[in-house]
């Protein structure tokens, strides 16, 4: 699989989850990478520590993968924490860059219901992304052989006619 | 799995024109159990119109314990929505449905859910 540059995959990301927030209502939402690495974000300013909640996040997730196995699952498809004012989502997918997830915060002008159906339209708009596109063949051996093989050619070609 | 709920979800398909009937959390918008024709969206009209439901009721000042109801008209069909406590019953109807006819079976199975709340 091609690998993906951090800029691209944050730049592909701002859109959707703009339109994720807008449509959801939520007031806060991180997309982080397993590791819990900032993707995209919105809404966190310095009441809010963005650093902190994905982190923490990326451990409620691997915390809840570690507990999911002893259930015999592979891992819980969404996690969902309701306080009395705010309720947190986290929702992990697949992509081209990996397996992600996104953290929502949101409060009653929001739902877990809405948070959830537009969580489904955020991840298939971003499998439908040219640069997301998991399904993306790797290069055999033979292909990467013959191609390198192409260059070099044309290479030399110019080389010697220039 | 069983629910309470089903006589109230029958009586209100039984409605003509009724192509789906839903019991929902109105705070969640998630569903507690419904009956949906093939084509009806049950969990994403959950949702969103529970989120309008409860956006009308803050809007209007409706009280819990009183009845609610919100009708949604579209080219396509209707929305009706009722309920009193932090259940509701909506219904899905198509653009022919005896609309009369369904909101009185939608408001009688809201007062029939407030009272299985009440037992709860």
């Amino acid at each position: 699989m091609e690998r993906l540059e951090i800029k691209q995959i944050q730049d592909a990301f701002d859109e959707p989850l703009r339109v994720f927030v807008r449509e959801s209502g939520v007031g806060l939402a991180v997309l982080i990478n397993r590791s819990g690495q900032v993707l995209a974000q919105h809404g966190f300013d310095k009441v809010f520590d963005l650093v902190g909640v994905a982190s923490l996040a990326a451990g409620i997730n691997a915390s809840s993968r570690a507990l999911a196995n002893q259930l015999g699952e592979e891992q819980f498809e969404h996690l969902h924490h309701a306080g009395r004012a705010r309720q947190l989502f986290l929702g992990h997918f697949d992509s081209g860059a990996g397996q992600l997830m996104l953290v929502a915060v949101f409060d009653d002008r929001s739902s877990i219901g809405l948070v959830r159906l537009f969580f489904e339209q955020f991840v298939g708009g971003i499998r439908r992304l040219p640069s997301m596109d998991a399904s993306r063949k790797a290069v055999s051996a033979a292909e990467f052989e013959a191609e390198l093989e192409t260059s070099l050619d044309k290479f030399f070609q110019d080389l010697i006619g220039g | 799995m069983r629910t309470p709920y089903g006589d109230l979800l029958a009586r209100v398909m039984s409605s003509p024109g009724v192509r789906g009937a839903l019991v929902v959390a109105v705070r969640d918008g998630l569903v507690v159990d419904g009956r949906v024709h093939v084509g009806v969206e049950g969990e994403a009209v959950a949702a969103l119109a529970a989120s309008l439901y409860r956006r009308a009721c803050r809007a209007t000042g409706a009280t819990e314990g009183k009845g609610r109801f919100v009708e949604l008209e579209a080219d396509g069909g209707r929305i009706m929505i009722a309920g009193k406590n932090d259940l509701a019953m909506m219904a899905v109807l198509q653009r022919r449905a005896n609309a009369g006819q369904a909101r009185v079976a939608v408001q009688r199975a809201a007062d029939d859910l407030a009272a299985l709340e009440g037992q709860a």
